[in-house]
Formats: C-alpha cells, structure tokens, sequence
C-alpha cells in the first residue's frame, strides 16, 4: 500500500517533468555501472535483469564488520543460519548450493557444505556488492540457479587514497572468569574469548598508468553458546501424537575466530588500449570452537590471478584472464607446533571473451573457459588414505546484447559445457526488456527465462566415506546435473523521489541431488547420492527506496515466497513471508554532518516438517517417508541502530546497538536466529 | 532415535572436515599395565595413553596417583587400585568391579579449594553393570543398535565427570567437583575431569585434577 500511494504522489509529481529525465532520476543511481547481469559493464537502468546493488557507504555508514550482517539487513529473505559446521546461507528458500558467490567475478575456492567462506569477505574492501536474483547458469555455469552475488572490491580513484577503520565491539558472552596462564585450558579459554574487535588498512595509489590498491584486515570475536528456553513442541502426523520435551541442556555453540586477509590489486595500462590487472591475496582464518580437544580449526587460502583486455578497435574487445584459488583447511594444534592437514581445494579458472559492437545497437560477446578443481583429503577410500579428486570442464558461451528499438531490448545466451563425467550441458536464457518513454508512467518492464544448472561437487562424484563410524556415505559418478528453469517479471518505476520495483518469479528445479538411504549389510545404514527431487519456489518481492524530506531516505522490502511440497510436506524451513526496512536520517551538515540509521529485518513465522522417527513406549516404529513431526517457528524482527558523526573531511565515528530489542529465540535451532543478544559497538574510521 | 540421528549428522557428513575422525584402532584386552604412570602437567595428570573401546583399563592407584599392573582378570580381587579409566567409564574398587570399599559421589562445588569436606550423610555410589562401548569398527555398526556395545561394570556417579554429545563425538568434562572413596573406604579423593584429548585432538586420554581430602 505504501509503494502504491506514494509511486501515486510521484506520478503527480513528475507529470510536467519531461519523460527522459524522469528515467535517470532516483533515489537510487541509475546511471552507475554494474557488470553482474549481463558479464559486460551497463548502466544500472538499462540492465536487463533487476540488480540490486549494496554501495560502499550504505556499509560505512553503519559500521558493519561483516559480510553475512550486510546481507541479511539488505536483502530481503536472505539468512545465515550457524549449523554444526559453521555458516550455511538462505536466500528465499535456496541453500548455499544454489546460490553462487563471487568476488569480482571469480569463484572462491574451500566450501562447506556448498557455503563459501564469509570471513574472507573484507568488508572494507567492497566497491559495492551486486545481487541479481534467479538463474544466471549461461553466464556463470554451475551454481547460479537461486542467483548471483557478485562482490566488486575496491580500487583507488584518486592518486593517493589511505584508509583505516578500527571497530570494537561488546563482547558475546564471556565464557570464563579465570584463566590461569599454567592451566592446560590456557589457550583454549584465551582464544574463546577473543575481544570482537576489527581493524583494516587500505592503500590506493595511482603512479601514472599503475594503479595499486593493498588492503589488509584483521577481525577477531569471541565464541558464545546461546540455551534453549522452551522445550521443542513436536506433533507427529502418522502417530497424530504431540509430544513435549523437556528444555534442552545441551546449547548451540557458536564458534570465535580470527582472521588475517591481506591483498593487493595492480592494474597497468602499458598502451591506452590495453588494460593489464593482477591480484594476489592471501587468508589465514583460525576457527575456535568449545570442543577442549587441543585442536582447532585453521584455513589457509591464496588466491591469484592476471587478465589482460584489448580495446582492438572502437567496436571490437578481447579479454583474457587467469585466476587461481588454493583453499587448506587444518588440524591446528593448540597447545603445541604444528598441524594435520584436513583438506585441500583448488580450482584454476582460465577465460576468454570476445566482444564486438555490431552497429549501433548491438553488442556480442563469445567466450571460452576452463575450469578445473581438485580436492584432496582421505574421504574418497574405504581405508582413509588422503587422495587427489578432480573434474574440469570446458565451456563455450555466447550472448547477444541487443537494443531492437529505443524502448525495446533483448538479450539472448546459451552456454556449452563439457564435464569431465556427465559430458554435454546446455544452458539458455533469454531477456527482454521494455521502457516505454513515450507514456507518463515510466516503467521498467523485464521478462526473462533463464536455466540454470548445478554440476555434482567432487564429494557428490566421489565420496566414499565412513561416517564417524556411523553409515557410510557413497558418491556416485554418473550423477547428472541439477537443472532449473526461472521465470520472472519485473517491473521498475523511478522518478526523483522513489524508486520502486516489484519480481514476481517462479523457479522449477528437477534433477536434484539428493543422499538416499539403503540398507547395506549387516543392516548398515548407506547413503546414496542420487539424481532425485523436483520442487518448485514461487514468490514475489517488492523493493521501495524513497527520499522523506531533504533529510531522510527509506529503504524497504518485502518477500513472498510460496514453496512446493514433497509428498505432501513443506521441506523447506525458509518462512514465507520476510521484509526489510531502513530509515536513513541525514543532517547533511557538511563535514559534520551526523547519519542515523535504524534498520528492521523481519522474518515471519514458518510451519515445515522435519523427518523423524516417533518412539513410544521404546517401541521404535520403522521409519519412513511418512514419518514427519511439524516444526513452527515464531514470527520475529532483529533491530539494529548506529549513528555516523562525520569530524571534518577525514575521520567518521560510529556508534550503534546491534539487536536493540535484545531478542533471543525461545528454542535455538539450525532455523533460528543464533544472535548473542543486544550489544553495542563503536567505530572509527579516518580516510585521506 | 538412532534415524533422528543419522538424519541431523548429515550436514555434519556433507562439509569435508569440520570433524574429526574419532580412532577405530583394534581393542587390546587383558592386557597387564606396564606401569609407565600418569603424566603430570601442573596440578593436572593425564592417562600416559588413550584407552580403547571394549574392556582396556587403566588402573590408577590415588595414594601415588600412578598405574597399577593389575590385569583384566585379576582386577577384582586387588585392593591395590582405587579408579580405572576406560574410555569416559570410570571404576572405583567397589560392588561389582572390585573387593575393595570404594564409592564415588557427585558435589554442587566447582572448584577444588571450595571442597573442604565429605558432606554429611553423603552416600557413596559403588560400581554396578554398566553397558560399554565394544567397538566402533564399522563392520560392526548397526542402522539399528548403533556402535557393538558389551556388559561391563563402572561407576554410573563418575560417568556424569565427562559428557559425550554428538554426532560428531565430543566429550566436555563436568564442572563439577566428585569425591572418590578409595580402595581402604577411608580415604578421600577429590577429583575433576578436565578433558579427554591428547595434544594432537586425539580423544581416550583422560585427563582430570586430583587432591587429596
């Protein structure tokens, strides 16, 4: 209703304004460039599938230290949730292997359970964050069927750019009162309570043709363990039995870390038409959990790369680019030297793009890549014996960019890939876009179709596993792809005061891969991966950003998302209805002007089944399929509040309470919000 | 259950290495102590090596605090040890582990220092037939019973020293304060569980602060 009334004010308002500039103008800038939707650099209002795009202040104004914080407050239906083996993303009902990653355009290597590392994200060191929802497979290959956050790093635009924040924040919980430095607990307990502190320094420079631009960021934040303050009401269907537990004992643990991530990014432009660029970077990341085994748990990633692009003529582009990631995961131990290593991943990504303007109107691209990944570790043998798994693929791409007439644009692509295993693979998209100037309301119309597809990881080819001594887990090497195919229809209006948009989009996935159980022998219990379920996500959002006055913006959203059943149950612990809401209060006093922001994510409440096996009377039913017990989970809303005083040019403090209503979910489950509680943090952050 | 189980230790399978193997080494039985003692670190002792599923006992004399060559066979008639550690099992030299007046009992103190006496009118838990795991080979894991398990005899009050919790399988010594009646039911032990690994993360070594009452 309020996008409604006040896209109402705003069509008053612009009726005597002329058409052109009415499409240019917005509370959001529609004229910067992004490079996620269409892999070449447009303006944000002529690209063809709705971006949502996070800038470098809407971060620095809030004092945000975190990847995962950012995108839970800015989109809409999007959680992390911490889980047994650490962070797992959801972003409207997909998990993290659906979702695809990227830091300025590239996979990242080291996964957990299809999750990448969040930590490795610097937060200081992001231009803006791009995020363009539904399939985008013909572009981006495996892994962009849910969508695409493409992370763009920052580079130096003035010839002398440094920057240093420092942000300390209240502890989670203080795990231990004493720490005696004799105690065998010494640095199990010291690296429990870590302070959550993080500080970055960044160094842009331009000498010339030479760009550099060196970050290096340090975080740190202690573990906490967050009980139960319910007990876990479950109502069995087959046995139409409620059954209420007791409240758990046992908390969730929430591990502390610290991490180390240093990189640097060089362009060089030898001749003014060729554009050379390398990066390197490496990452040290030590995961502290309250398991009091002197181990813990430590990552190691180096990542480089190289491309070069050739401005051939006015029309005509070649790139070409090489990027490299070695992500080792270890066994640290605590209380003397050295490590066992658990695992290794790499992947190698070569790249070539060729793209040519074809008149005034039309831009093609083709492009050739390779990737290869590898993994080693000791879970592809029944002895445990640490080996070396790989598959590669080859891809040939095309996509055609092209403007039909001034209101009417179409692009098409189609990918080619050969796997190692499965062989070939063919995506499509296609997407049409609409802007008809000539009437008084100007909207933004984009359709688009896109499949996607999802490649078998190597622990799905390969896996051969017993695990913990508890089933054994097989890989199967004749699985297939995951496919989907999406469908979305969007609509954008934008005049000086408003920008809003609405997606409606439907989402069919086949193919899944899913473990299927079997009975091996001695009744063992085996687990299968399988080419298996279909579902299907169905949903809608609305996104309004609008200027209040001179001194305030609003930014708010809202999700739909209806899920598919699977035999009758709803699988899916996404809830159906999310939203986002900020409100911006800006002085705009110059060079001491002050930034408010509160901003509310709200989850609604979700029902779902979660399989189980209903004992009474220790009468073990058999399991099966039927046997489901219904999960609900309340609605609720995490508040956060921070002010940003500007001191002249060069320093910015930021104060803000993170959770300012102090909620704490009543039972803490993989589905529930895992936040510590309402604590406060403080700031600094100068730039020259 | 067991399902419940499989089904929620599942995420914990799909990510490559956020938990450790637990050992699956052979069981060594009836085997005599060569007494190597306990390693001690401060105020803190460690069992010298990790004990395996099945009977493997180490036995512990707490007036020395050091092992005891006692065998599997034997064990019940010496009046020589006062605990034995199998894995998180304990056994005092009580009821039906041993001949001598044993016991164990389970304080509200978290602290050493804060536990000055024997309650008053405590009863002393003695040892009685506890169910132990046998073996956590895989062959012989069952979907429905799990890990093999055997009839042994433990302390069911020191059980509660070293919780285990999982999938995966981790162990986390209790706060709280026991007190072990020895052998000669006169002395007295006060005794804490501090963890269960070696320094390289392998779990079966027991470690644990003790002083005399």
């Amino acid at each position: 209703m309020l996008c409604v009334s006040a896209m109402v004010v705003c069509v008053a308002s612009a009726q005597n304004i002329e058409n052109d500039s009415i499409m240019n103008e917005s509370p959001i800038d529609l004229e910067q460039v992004v490079v996620t939707a269409t892999r070449t650099a447009k303006k944000l209002k002529d690209v063809p599938v709705l971006t949502q795009v996070i800038s470098k202040a809407d971060i620095e104004r809030r004092g945000i230290n975190n990847v995962q914080d950012l995108l839970t407050q800015e989109v809409p239906g999007l959680e992390f949730q911490e889980v047994g083996y650490g962070t797992s993303i959801n972003l409207q009902g997909l998990g993290a292997k659906h979702i695809l990653i990227l830091v300025d355009g590239e996979r990242l290597a080291g996964e957990n359970s299809g999750n990448i590392d969040y930590q490795r994200i610097n937060t200081m060191g992001i231009e803006r964050i791009e995020i363009v929802k539904g399939a985008s497979s013909a572009l981006y290959g495996s892994g962009a069927m849910g969508g695409v956050i493409n992370i763009i790093t920052r580079k130096a635009k003035r010839n002398v750019e440094v920057s240093a924040q420092a942000r300390y924040g209240e502890r989670s919980e203080k795990n231990f009162d004493e720490n005696p430095k004799d105690g065998s607990q010494y640095k199990y307990r010291k690296h429990l309570d870590k302070p959550n502190l993080s500080t970055s320094l960044s160094l842009g420079l331009r000498l010339g043709s030479l760009t550099s631009q060196t970050d290096v960021a340090y975080k740190s934040a202690d573990a906490y363990q967050l009980y139960d303050r319910k007990g876990v009401v479950k109502h069995y269907k087959v046995a139409n039995v409620t059954v209420e537990s007791p409240v758990s004992t046992t908390p969730t643990s929430v591990s502390g870390y610290e991490d180390l991530n240093i990189s640097e990014r060089l362009t060089y432009k030898p001749v003014e038409n060729l554009t050379l660029r390398a990066h390197v970077s490496h990452y040290e990341l030590n995961r502290y959990d309250f398991v009091a085994d002197n181990i813990y748990e430590q990552n190691e990633d180096i990542a480089f790369g190289g491309s070069a692009e050739w401005q051939m003529s006015e029309e005509q582009t070649l790139g070409a680019s090489m990027h490299v990631d070695r992500y080792s995961r270890y066994d640290k131990f605590e209380r003397k030297a050295g490590r066992n290593l658990d695992y290794e991943n790499n992947i190698s990504q070569p790249r070539l793009a060729y793209t040519r303007r074809i008149g005034e109107h039309n831009t093609f691209t083709v492009g050739a890549e390779g990737y290869v990944e590898e993994l080693y570790g000791n879970r592809f043998n029944a002895s445990s014996a640490y080996e070396t798994k790989k598959q590669w693929m080859t891809t040939l791409y095309a996509q055609d960019d092209w403007d039909i007439t001034d209101v009417f644009s179409v692009v098409v692509g189609l990918r080619a890939d050969y796997h190692k295993e499965y062989e070939l693979n063919v995506t499509p998209k296609i997407s049409l876009m609409y802007k008809p100037y000539a009437v008084r309301v100007p909207i933004r119309w984009r359709l688009n179709y896109a499949m996607g597809f999802r490649s078998p990881t190597l622990k799905e080819l390969y896996m051969n596993w017993d695990h913990l001594g508890m089933f054994w887990m097989y890989g199967n090497a004749d699985l297939k792809p995951e496919h989907n195919n999406y469908v979305s229809l969007s609509a954008e209006y934008a005049c000086k005061v408003i920008n809003v948009s609405a997606n409606v989009y439907s989402n069919w996935f086949k193919d899944k891969i899913e473990g299927v159980w079997k009975t091996g022998e001695n009744g063992m219990q085996e687990y299968h991966y399988t080419n298996l379920q279909k579902s299907r996500l169905t949903g809608f959002e609305l996104m309004l950003r609008a200027k209040i006055g001179n001194h305030a913006d609003l930014y708010t959203s809202y999700n739909y998302l209806y899920t598919s059943k699977t035999d009758g149950y709803r699988l899916t612990a996404a809830a159906p209805h999310s939203a986002t809401f900020r409100l911006e209060g800006n002085s705009h006093a110059g060079r001491f002007a002050t930034i408010a922001n509160i901003q509310v994510s709200l989850t609604g409440s979700k029902d779902y089944s979660i399989a189980d096996t209903y004992t009474q009377d220790n009468t073990q039913m058999s399991y099966s399929a039927d046997d489901f017990y219904d999960a609900h989970v309340d609605a609720f809303a995490l508040c956060n509040l921070s002010v940003a005083q500007m001191l002249g040019n060069h320093c910015q403090l930021t104060a803000g309470l993170n959770n300012l209503f102090d909620y704490h979910a009543d039972v803490v489950s993989f589905n529930s919000s895992t936040s510590p509680g309402r604590r406060y943090f403080v700031s600094v952050q100068i730039n020259f | 259950m067991k399902k419940t189980l499989l089904l929620l230790s599942l995420p914990i399978a799909l990510c490559f290495g956020a938990c450790d193997d637990d050992d699956d080494n052979t069981t060594t039985q009836n085997e005599i102590e060569n007494v190597v003692g306990l390693i001690r670190s401060g105020d803190e002792y460690q069992l010298y090596r990790e004990t395996d599923y099945g009977d493997d006992w180490i036995y512990v004399s707490l007036a020395n605090v050091d092992t005891v060559a006692v065998s599997e066979d034997t064990h019940k008639e010496s009046t020589e040890w006062d605990v034995a550690f199998n894995r998180y099992n304990i056994r005092t030299n009580s009821g039906l582990s041993g001949s001598g007046n044993g016991g164990a009992l389970k304080t509200d103190f978290t602290s050493l220092s804060l536990c000055t006496a024997v309650p008053e009118g405590a009863t002393f838990a003695t040892d009685t037939v506890v169910s132990i795991t046998a073996s956590f080979s895989l062959s012989t894991v069952t979907a429905t019973t799990g890990p093999a398990t055997m009839e042994s005899t433990a302390n069911t009050v020191l059980a509660e020293a070293m919780a285990f919790a999982g999938p995966p399988p981790s162990y986390t010594p209790s706060k709280n304060v026991f007190i072990i009646r020895a052998a000669d039911g006169k002395t007295f032990y006060k005794f804490m569980a501090v963890g269960f690994y070696n320094d390289e993360g392998e779990s079966g070594y027991y470690s644990f602060k003790l002083e005399k009452l």
